[in-house]
């Protein structure tokens, strides 16, 4: 109760409010991440109370996940890489005039899952973290493949070739300097290919500039509005399918926790396996992708859960599971606290405040969410042609920005015309993306865990977590096609039989 | 089903059939891999006391192999429907071809990469706002905004990203004449 009245006070909700403002529009614009959000935020909290100060980033950070998907929704541009497994079924909702509709659907469940991801984060904090530390090199390695087999789960239609664009962003994510000899590889000579093609610009490329081209070649519907809202946008309608939908959203959760538990993973991977893990196991995966309610409900419960879970190896062993806990814990060293199973006891009180910080910032999220689903939904009630000039400066800028970098720019417009490519070809986007997130996961781990154990596979199968991983990475890939193929020799035994 | 009918939509199927089975998609990915495996070759081994270990070229050259792999599947696929795509689909494919050179759409399309091509050489030459200004009217010139609406809205377009991101987050947009009234 006294935490509560501490918190409650205007000097810390007034720029805790103003600071999920500034969430909102960091998120829902394109080339301003959560990561850059909250950076720019530490110099303003400097001199504040830690928690006022933490007040703000907590609440920036979450809302800045969240209103990733609004322009992902509206636009088909994940503002932040947490939202580009919403961009899948969010957009085609939008396309059946249901935008606001989703974005409701996508608040609840970012809300709902923040607090079962902070739930957890309060309640089982320690020994989640030491699982996470359970995890070598080999485990790493097989969860990025896992994560990587969601590719061929996420593609809709051609799998085949969704594995190939899998494998083409595996081989992006290779160009830049080589993690163990520090061999420059693709870069010829480039500087600014030293750190690798940057995932942000190609997202912004391959997702928005790609659509604005799509778009631009059809005379007909650029005179029409952006956004086709048929219904007018309220928090209860969607109310009905988050209760029909509550153990999805409860899964979700918990696999977007326990994923940004894992130091690196991070709340865009969170999405990516939760929106698999979903389609997976639905009843009618071919509604995936097509504007299935459960494919907005299972990433945005997850990505904001992936956060919480971000921040258990943060708070219990000072090792970030993501940048923009990277960025908390400074702060916290910048306040004097040390992250650490000692902060527990040392200051037991600032880490009560934050729990119920981030408790209460979901609730607020509710609110100020909603202000900004409606903002936005204004601003795009302009004419298409309109708009996809404004998408245009907004991404090349962004990109710009984010590096102060003349060849991002060029990776968006290279990633744009790729992204046109594929889609004029039916090779789907999503998977491009997922093998340039999780390239670097699997090959360092893969290296790292073969140069430890001389070259040996041998222990990728031998480790207990390794080997449960294994099991599931190829009951995943392999049970759907085995059982179908039995159907089948089944039915045609049957048919034969019969006549 | 009238001539016309029938004829646009062998013209459709032709040309969802062309990407299904298209050329360019395997001759890109051999072709890449090729590159990919040229280029590797070249990087250095690892070795440890004596013992190889996976280095450089160890993981491009698995997803190259595999991507290799992938285009002959995809070229041996449109050439074994080949013989039988060719003779109903060689006319549509034509004429979808023409109509793609041609139109309005491949224009824009065209238009809108140039002038983003264009656009960071320009800004760095004249300012980001005058260079910006230029691109933005022209794009939506092109996309059929009426005058008067493209003059507002760049106008306003600009003056808010130059100063969210140039004013407000201290990014460092190119300076020209007009920044230097400000």
């Amino acid at each position: 109760m006294e935490i509560l009245q501490s918190i409650l006070q205007p000097n810390v909700l007034v720029p805790w409010l103003l600071a999920m403002l500034f969430g909102i529009f960091a998120g829902a614009t394109p080339g301003l991440t959560a990561t850059m959000a909250t950076a720019l935020l530490i110099p303003v909290t400097y001199y504040m109370e830690p928690v006022a100060g933490l007040a703000m980033i907590i609440g920036a950070t979450f809302t800045a996940i969240f209103a990733g998907d609004i322009p992902a929704t509206y636009l088909r541009i994940p503002g932040t890489p947490a939202s580009s497994a919403a961009v899948l079924d969010g957009f085609e909702l939008n396309r059946q005039g249901k935008g606001g509709y989703a974005l409701t659907l996508d608040l609840w469940c970012s809300a709902i899952g923040g607090i079962i991801g902070v739930t957890i984060l309060m309640t089982i904090a320690p020994s989640l973290a030491n699982f996470a530390l359970l995890f070598s090199s080999s485990e790493y390695f097989w969860l990025g493949l896992f994560g990587l087999s969601m590719s061929a789960v996420v593609s809709k239609g051609n799998t085949f070739r969704g594995i190939v664009a899998a494998a083409f962003g595996l081989l992006v994510s290779t160009v830049g300097m080589d993690i163990a000899m520090g061999y420059q590889r693709f870069t010829f000579g480039n500087l600014d290919l030293l750190d690798g093609v940057g995932f942000i610009p190609a997202m912004i490329g391959l997702f928005g500039l790609s659509e604005v081209l799509k778009l631009a070649s059809d005379k007909e519907i650029l005179a029409q509005p952006s956004l086709i809202q048929t219904a007018k946008i309220s928090m209860l309608a969607s109310l009905p399918v988050i209760w029909r939908h509550k153990l999805l959203i409860f899964r979700s959760a918990i696999i977007g926790t326990i994923t940004g538990a894992l130091p690196g993973a991070g709340a865009d991977i969170a999405a990516w396996m939760s929106y698999g893990a979903a389609k997976k196991s639905s009843k009618e995966p071919d509604k995936f992708g097509t504007g299935a309610d459960e494919g907005v409900i299972a990433p945005t419960s997850a990505n904001n859960a992936g956060l919480a879970g971000a921040w258990i190896p943060a708070l219990v062993f000072g090792i970030p599971g993501d940048a923009v806990t990277a960025i908390v814990v400074g702060a916290m060293l910048m306040y004097g606290l040390r992250p650490g199973p000692m902060i527990f006891s040392e200051s037991a009180e600032i880490v009560d405040s934050i729990f119920v910080i981030a408790l209460i910032t979901q609730f607020l999220l509710l609110i100020v969410g909603y202000l900004g689903i409606r903002g936005f939904g204004r601003l795009l009630q302009l004419p298409r042609n309109i708009v996809m000039v404004i998408v245009v400066f907004f991404s090349t800028i962004g990109a710009f920005a984010l590096n102060n970098s003349v060849f991002d720019v060029y990776v968006v417009i290279a990633f744009g015309l790729i992204g046109f490519y594929m889609e004029k070809k039916d090779i789907p986007l999503p998977p491009l993306i997922l093998g340039l997130i999780l390239g670097p996961i699997i090959e360092r781990n893969l290296r790292v865990g073969l140069i430890r154990t001389g070259g040996s596979f041998l222990p990728f199968f031998t480790r207990p977590v390794s080997a449960v991983l294994a099991v599931l990475l190829f009951v995943t890939m392999f049970a759907g096609p085995a059982i179908r193929l039995i159907r089948g020799y089944m039915r045609s035994r049957g048919r034969s039989n019969s006549s | 089903m009238s001539d016309r009918e029938l004829k646009s939509n062998t013209q459709r199927n032709g040309e969802n059939e062309e990407r299904k089975y298209g050329l360019s998609f395997p001759l890109i990915l051999i072709g890449l891999s090729i590159f990919v495996l040229i280029v590797s070759a070249d990087f250095p081994a690892f070795e440890q006391r004596g013992q190889q270990l996976p280095g450089p070229r160890f993981f491009p050259t698995i997803l190259a192999l595999f991507l290799l792999g992938a285009g002959l599947v995809e070229g041996f696929q449109f050439l074994r429907q080949k013989d039988q795509l060719t003779r109903h689909l060689r006319d549509s494919i034509q004429t979808a071809k023409n109509q793609m050179l041609h139109s309005w759409g491949a224009k824009t399309v065209t238009l809108i990469l140039s002038l983003l091509v264009l656009f960071m050489p320009l800004i760095e030459a004249i300012g980001f706002i005058a260079g910006s200004l230029i691109v933005s009217i022209v794009i939506m010139a092109r996309l059929r905004v009426p005058i008067l609406h493209n003059l507002i809205v760049s106008s306003l377009l600009i003056a808010i990203i130059w100063l969210v991101f140039g004013q407000t987050f201290n990014v460092p947009l190119p300076e020209g004449l007009v920044e230097a009234l400000f």
